[in-house]
């Protein structure tokens, strides 16, 4: 076992220069000319002389493979430059930021879980009933209706109709829990039970609810689930005793492959709803092309999906005892 | 020799009508077995069909044919209003009709979704053919590779490219960047479904036979190995199209999509028209309904395709 998880970590490595290499091909080799204007100021007249120093300051006009040595060993000692446009530490500023787009992901993580987990085995459960009908239309239905509609729908409605408006100013988890929450989950009050992490979370439902409902449905079909019915079992037992724990393993590694997908969403959804995460720091960091700022988020949210591709085989070892010597 | 393509001729044009009648006769099976599929594939048709006639272009016309307007015709008098009968879907802020907009704005999500799915399938089969079919060293590292790409959230990695590679660029450029990384990015993941199906059908005993009577690895990679993975490219791709589009729109919705006045359904929801839309939320509806019947339309397809001509690939359909 814990071989199996060392060896898994080792693996990790190459992925990981591997991304540090991809995220500087983009960002630095592509890097366009106009940031030296955004640096001069947006008005300056730019010579060849003040696009020298510019260059020479920031470090620009060495070979390419010092500049990546450069920020490699920067990041490893948690020094991931200066932002072009504020100034300050990059590394502070993510450190106030990550931790707002975790919480996102892990809220919409549990909305999505709790709709789809009991709908999807129901539906397994009740096959062809109206409830497997209703389940499953829905599911379809949450896959294609896109997420930013849904949040801007809700943002305008709710101000249209209630005349009611997201809370302007963002409140950290730990400065006031009550208010961070209601921010995340249900900013407009009681009126409409729908914030961020909600919508987040309804678009990730649908595929674990499909996936639920196939896996139930094809261990119930199993001869363990027979012999189970035979010994004369109550349905409850069987199908959280002997069913449920056998169709969650596929389910635990697409709910943990869905990281990249909340990643991208909680970019919309922070943007929309005005959260400080990461998504809306990269957003502005494009816009000012902030480039030391950029390759520390797509550095970081790439390693925190290399990291939890980890955590998912790891956890698929611990539930399947097949694949540990695979 | 012209007596000999005589005699060919006859049996040949027979040929083809019985395969036309063959043809038509499956896609009515497809309908009578898989309503929600043949409905998903009417929406794709729907789509396609506005995106190609929103105007007479391609007829050689130079009105607007499908819209009833030019998409950025501005009637400045009557600037949000509400649906009426002049403006079915109202207008916007700078008073322009909305249903001719969602009408243009198919045309724009079609171009870059086909265009970026299409590069997509060709990388994806190239790399997935080769790596699966050879192996050895060119497989790791292709598949090294491919974990990299798949390591970045894949908006995140979208906006970074298209930023970094035409940041103050016009629309054919946007477009160019925008279709370029978007196809790169969905042919990461497919390229190892492909790769799956090659080794799968490495090992038939066909190839076996093929390569005993000598034949060559491209012959049998052309015509033995391509022909037979090529379904699973043609149901992968019908459900990257949504993907596909649905990413489209996530971009333009955060203002890195084709520039305006470009009709884009994404932008059309943008924050910046947030205000307006607050005073006409019709505006909000319309280009978020035309995205969610889309990408429901590519992947009831896709889903249906997959149950018809590929059932081993049941629950591969990556989302978004």
């Amino acid at each position: 076992m814990q071989r199996y998880i060392l060896r898994r970590a080792i693996l990790m490595v190459p992925t990981l220069v591997g991304v540090t290499l991809l995220v500087f091909l983009a960002v630095r080799v592509f890097l366009p000319g106009d940031v030296i204007q955004i640096v001069a100021g947006t008005n300056a007249v730019i010579t060849d002389e003040v696009r020298q120093e510019i260059k020479k300051e920031l470090g620009l006009d060495r070979p390419y493979y010092e500049q990546y040595w450069d920020w490699i060993s920067g990041v490893f000692r948690a020094d991931l430059g200066e932002s072009l446009y504020t100034h300050t530490s990059v590394a502070a500023e993510m450190k106030t930021r990550w931790p707002v787009t975790v919480e996102l992901g892990l809220l919409a993580l549990m909305v999505s879980l709790s709709i789809s987990l009991p709908v999807g085995i129901l539906a397994a459960v009740r096959q062809d009933s109206l409830l497997d009908y209703i389940a499953r239309s829905t599911a379809i239905g949450f896959l294609a209706i896109p997420g930013f509609w849904l949040g801007t729908l809700v943002v305008v409605l709710s101000a249209k109709w209630w005349g009611v408006a997201t809370p302007s100013q963002y409140v950290d988890l730990w400065v006031d829990p009550g208010q961070n929450l209601k921010i995340m989950l249900f900013p407009f009050g009681k009126f409409v039970p729908v914030g961020p992490a909600v919508i987040l979370g309804i678009g990730m439902s649908g595929t674990v609810m499909r996936l639920t409902r196939a896996q139930m449905l094809e261990v119930l079909r199993q001869d363990y689930i027979r012999t189970a019915w035979s010994k004369g079992l109550r349905e409850r037992t069987i199908v959280t005793r002997h069913a449920i724990r056998n169709a969650f393993i596929p389910v635990v590694t697409v709910v943990g492959l869905q990281l990249p997908f909340v990643l991208s969403g909680s970019i919309i959804m922070e943007t929309i709803f005005n959260i400080p995460g990461m998504g809306r720091f990269l957003v502005t960091a494009l816009a000012n092309l902030d480039y030391p700022s950029i390759q520390a988020i797509n550095l970081l949210l790439a390693s925190m999906v290399v990291a939890s591709n980890l955590l998912v085989d790891v956890a698929y070892s611990m539930l399947d005892p097949r694949v540990r010597y695979a | 020799m012209a007596r000999g393509s005589e005699i060919v001729f006859a049996p040949e044009e027979k040929l083809e009508r019985r395969l036309w009648a063959d043809a038509l006769r499956s896609v009515g099976l497809f309908i009578r077995r898989k309503p929600l599929g043949a409905f998903g594939g009417f929406l794709v048709l729907v789509m396609l069909f506005v995106a190609a006639f929103a105007d007479g272009r391609l007829i050689g016309r130079t009105e607007p044919l499908l819209a009833p307007h030019w998409y950025d015709d501005q009637a400045l008098t009557e600037r949000l209003n509400g649906p009426s009968l002049r403006h079915p879907f109202g207008t916007d802020e700078l008073g322009r009709d909305m249903l001719s907009r969602v009408i243009y704005g198919a045309r724009v999500s079609v171009v870059i979704g086909f265009s970026a799915v299409t590069i997509a399938a060709i990388i994806s089969t190239l790399v997935g053919t080769l790596s699966g079919y050879f192996g050895g060293w060119f497989d790791t590292f292709a598949q090294r590779v491919v974990d990299i790409w798949i390591s970045f959230p894949p908006l995140v990695l979208l906006v970074t490219m298209v930023t970094m590679f035409s940041p103050r660029g016009g629309p054919e450029q946007r477009a160019f960047w925008l279709i370029l990384a978007l196809g790169i990015i969905i042919a990461a993941g497919s390229s190892r479904v492909v790769r799956g199906a090659v080794i799968s059908v490495k090992h038939n005993q066909y190839v076996e036979a093929a390569r005993m009577l000598g034949a060559s690895d491209s012959r049998i990679i052309l015509r033995h190995i391509v022909p037979n993975v090529l379904p699973v490219v043609i149901i992968l791709s019908t459900v990257q199209l949504g993907s596909a589009i649905l990413a489209e729109a996530s971009i333009s919705f955060l203002g890195y999509g084709i520039p305006p006045p470009f009709p884009a359904w994404g932008a059309m929801l943008s924050g910046k028209g947030i205000l307006y839309m607050r005073a006409d939320p019709w505006l909000a509806f319309w280009p978020g309904l035309a995205i969610a019947l889309a990408v429901y339309g590519f992947n009831m397809l896709g889903d249906a395709l997959r149950d018809v001509l590929d059932p081993r690939l049941r629950g591969a359909s990556p989302r978004r």
